[in-house]
């Protein structure tokens, strides 16, 4: 698996994400849903994306699809140079576990464990014994001194900068943030961007995030527009 | 590693009273294992403690099961059988026999119902001799003296022997002497009643005949028991006498345990009665000299009437009509009754017999005897044809409790074994005392050489003066037990593994049921890069941390639990006979270690299904099932 992951970064080429003709069909009891409806798209690397539309427009799809967390239907899906279609399962946790990371909208930090041991459980999962690195990446995105505090004694800003740090435990190539401000106020979700596109240059991170604000949107490098599983519109900033 | 067992932690944690009550269930079906493994192992200590502190390696008892041996050899029970004591002459002649002691086991149910009392008469010289360490016990304690001119009662402090042992008493024969010149001498054992019919009489007011019942006073008397052979006795008769008092002389023969079958004496009418109509079956033995015994040949049991059963030695009662019984001057019957004697009866008791009755040297004990005895009662009829009502007075028997003041005078040293909870007191004392006179339940012997044994056991069924005995060695009936024990364990063992399976369910359910509550949790496990075996993992870690918590839990219940559960095996056994004395809970390392081993393979085999459900879960499915 190690070397694996040698083999896809060296591969690497300019194009960290890279999708031909990609469809997603939904069964839902009879019905079929088109969530995407061939999308073509290309995504260099450590460049910040924004993805726009509105809801059933296909964001989440496409970040779940990219995350590896579904399949697509059809089409190509190629991430780090790796055909995700072709990979089983084993490979595609390899992918998340060292080259993905992923902020929810809802957080979903484990209630149990305070906000170092929420870091330091994708660590874990990597076998990765290196726990002063979860010490940085707190005091990176500002929590230095709440590491030890409980997921319900933070804030939701708070929690979702824990998120983010935990996304970047296993220090990945991509970062896929669906709707990371939905439930924040303007203050926080603000300051959750500025930590984004402070990553994307000093970490040299690749990052797609969906979203509804018109105003975070465009302080990323790049907009996409989504409507009914079609790019609308692709800016660039 | 550490991660994830903080991560099992917090999630037990959570959910507190699910997993308490499922630590609760794994510990119960843990504590039922050790408890039982801890019986297993102390029952078979305490066994074989029981048996080397016999000090005899044979017993010769009257025939009968062999679990009733061992209960008679190890403990004692109601429905025993008898020797007569002119067996222990007729063993004594044999040229392997060392040494040997006549013993009478008798039990009485304590006045309340709670337990019996156990008493052994013994022979004195020859018990302590062939049981050495059976002694006096030696210490401080406080004895109680009695001033004899005072009556009053003081305490004092000794320090030295506990009293000595009874001495030894000789008891005369209680006798009758019969106006025809015969003299009686056995063991009066109380007075009676009966009702025969009388001649018939005219009524002077109908002008009828009608017949008339007299009342008569009796005196009954045990004669020794004894065997007789075929050539005393010249006719041998079945007496059967009916709830009503009737009774049915003929050849009586057993149909089947509820049945009886008579031919009537002299005609060849045959009649069937049932053991409800039956009051008792006796022999009457026509002997030679012309005079008649009545006892017991065929055996009643509490079951029933047992098929083909013979008796060896039964109470060979008398009862006599007191106007038969010869009248001094003063026209008192002449009838001598050492019996009747008011002076206590020393005892001596086992450590624990004296510790339950909070008895002391020097003090007095009253013990109830349970005898049976004839109440006469009223009864109402109906005549069926008039339909009047008439009271007619019958005899029926009913228990009562007499009795008997012993004189505590030693307390003996504390061994461990079933003797620590006995009474001891002289073989004719106890033969008096429970009405068995001149009989015993065993005789305990030892051999000059045990290998001896099977020629000696032959050789004492080949005498038929002794009638039908059984030659018991210990080691037999230790195994008899054993047998009986591990019957009974598989039967427990099957319980156990039940209450196991019942367990593993439980388990399983609950964390089943936290997996499928934790499903979004899960998913974003999986979605931060989680395998299917982290997840399988921590899952796992989850029910092998209830189970071992249970075991453990388990554990110091049976082991803290363990008098309790000593206690509750005692009373449930007691009832079913013999129990060892001491310890028969123990619990020994090994079976800790092997029941809490199986609490975490338990553990291991209730995990596998959840934890692969968990495993297996997609993770969009599981993080969208959140929403």
């Amino acid at each position: 698996m190690e070397t694996n992951t040698q083999v896809i970064k060296t591969e690497t080429n300019t194009h960290v994400i890279k999708t031909e003709n990609l469809r997603k069909v939904y069964k839902l009891y009879a019905e079929e849903i088109v969530a995407l409806k061939g999308i073509d798209v290309e995504v260099n690397k450590g460049e910040f994306v924004s993805i726009m539309g509105p809801s059933g427009a296909g964001k989440t799809t496409f970040l779940n699809l990219t995350g590896c967390l579904d399949k697509h239907t059809d089409g190509n899906l190629k991430v780090l140079g790796e055909s995700l279609g072709s990979l089983n399962e084993g490979q595609l946790r390899n992918m998340r576990l060292h080259h993905l990371g992923f902020v929810f909208q809802e957080f979903f930090l484990i209630k149990e464990l305070t906000a170092l041991e929420n870091v330091q459980l994708p660590m874990s999962f990597a076998s990765n014994k290196d726990m002063d690195w979860a010490n940085h990446l707190l005091e990176r995105v500002g929590l230095g001194k709440r590491m030890n505090h409980r997921p319900k004694e933070l804030s939701g800003g708070e929690m979702q900068r824990v998120a983010i740090a935990r996304a970047l435990a296993n220090k990945p190539d991509i970062l896929l943030a669906d709707e990371p401000t939905g439930n924040l106020d303007t203050k926080n979700a603000q300051s959750i961007y500025d930590l984004f596109r402070q990553l994307g240059k000093e970490e040299d991170i690749t990052i797609i995030a969906a979203t509804h604000n018109v105003k975070l949107a465009y302080q990323a490098d790049r907009v996409v527009h989504l409507r009914e599983g079609n790019i609308e519109r692709d800016e660039q900033l | 590693m550490r991660k994830y067992l903080n991560l099992a932690y917090k999630n037990l944690y959570r959910r507190k009273i699910r997993s308490l009550l499922t630590i609760g269930g794994v510990g119960v079906a843990v504590a039922v294992l050790v408890s039982l493994l801890g019986f297993n192992s102390g029952y078979r200590k305490a066994l074989n403690r029981d048996i080397d502190n016999m000090g005899y390696q044979i017993l010769v008892t009257a025939k009968g099961c062999p679990y009733e041996l061992a209960t008679v050899a190890l403990a004692g029970a109601g429905s025993l059988r008898y020797l007569t004591d002119d067996t222990i002459a007729k063993i004594k002649e044999d040229k392997d026999v060392v040494e040997l002691t006549p013993m009478m086991m008798n039990t009485s149910v304590k006045e309340d119902g709670n337990g019996f009392y156990t008493f052994w008469g013994i022979d004195l010289d020859s018990y302590t001799k062939l049981r050495p360490m059976v002694k006096i016990a030696n210490g401080k304690h406080k004895e109680k003296i009695i001033d004899p001119a005072t009556g009053i009662e003081t305490e004092k402090e000794v320090d030295g022997p506990m009293g000595r042992w009874f001495k030894p008493v000789k008891l005369e024969p209680d006798e009758i002497y019969l106006k025809n010149g015969r003299v009686l001498t056995g063991l009066i054992v109380g007075e009676g009643q009966y009702e025969k019919a009388g001649s018939k009489e005219l009524d002077p007011l109908t002008g009828e005949f009608v017949e008339t019942k007299k009342e008569f006073k009796t005196i009954k008397i045990m004669l020794p028991s004894r065997l007789y052979t075929k050539t005393e006795v010249t006719g041998l008769i079945g007496v059967i006498t009916l709830k009503d008092n009737t009774q049915i002389k003929g050849d009586v023969s057993v149909v089947d345990n509820n049945t009886i079958k008579v031919v009537l004496q002299g005609t060849k009418q045959e009649k069937t009665y049932t053991k409800d109509q039956v009051q008792k079956i006796e022999d009457e033995l026509s002997l030679k000299d012309g005079s008649v015994v009545t006892g017991v040949l065929l055996n009643e049991t509490e079951d029933g009437y047992n098929v083909g059963d013979v008796a060896l030695a039964y109470p060979n009662i008398e009862e006599i009509d007191s106007s038969l019984v010869e009248t001094d001057p003063q026209s008192n019957p002449k009838v001598v009754n050492h019996s009747e004697s008011d002076d206590p009866i020393e005892i001596v008791l086992g450590w624990e017999a004296a510790q339950v009755a909070f008895a002391q040297v020097g003090q007095k004990l009253t013990i109830k005897v349970k005898e049976m005895d004839k109440e006469k009662v009223k009864e109402k009829i109906t005549d069926p044809v008039s339909g009047k009502e008439a009271e007619v007075e019958k005899y029926v028997e009913k228990p009562v409790f007499k009795s008997y003041v012993f004189k505590v005078v030693g307390v003996l040293e504390r061994g461990g074994s079933k003797d620590d909870g006995s009474y001891f007191v002289q073989l004719e004392q106890a033969q008096r005392v429970f009405k068995k006179y001149k009989m015993l339940t065993g005789v305990g012997i030892k051999l000059n050489d045990l290998a001896m044994l099977p020629m000696f056991t032959d050789r004492i069924y080949a005498r038929k003066e002794l009638g039908e005995t059984q030659v018991v060695s210990l080691a037999e009936v230790k195994g008899t037990i054993l047998n009986l024990v591990q019957t009974a364990k598989i039967l427990v063992m099957a319980v156990a593994a039940i209450a196991i399976f019942v367990a593993l369910i439980g388990v399983m359910n609950t964390i089943l049921m936290s997996v499928f509550e934790r499903t979004q949790e899960i998913g974003i496990m999986k979605a931060i890069g989680a395998s299917k075996f982290d997840i399988f993992r921590f899952i796992w870690l989850e029910t092998i941390i209830i189970c071992a918590l249970g075991g453990i839990f388990g554990t110091l219940i049976a082991v803290f639990g363990g008098k309790g559960i000593e206690r509750l095996i005692r009373v449930v056994m007691s009832r079913a006979g013999y129990v060892p004395a001491g310890e028969i809970v123990s619990f020994t390392p090994q079976i800790i270690i092997a029941c809490f081993i199986g609490a975490i393979i338990l553990g291991i085999l209730s995990g596998i299904w959840p934890a692969f459900r968990a495993a297996k879960m997609r993770p969009i499915e599981a993080i969208r099932s959140g929403e």
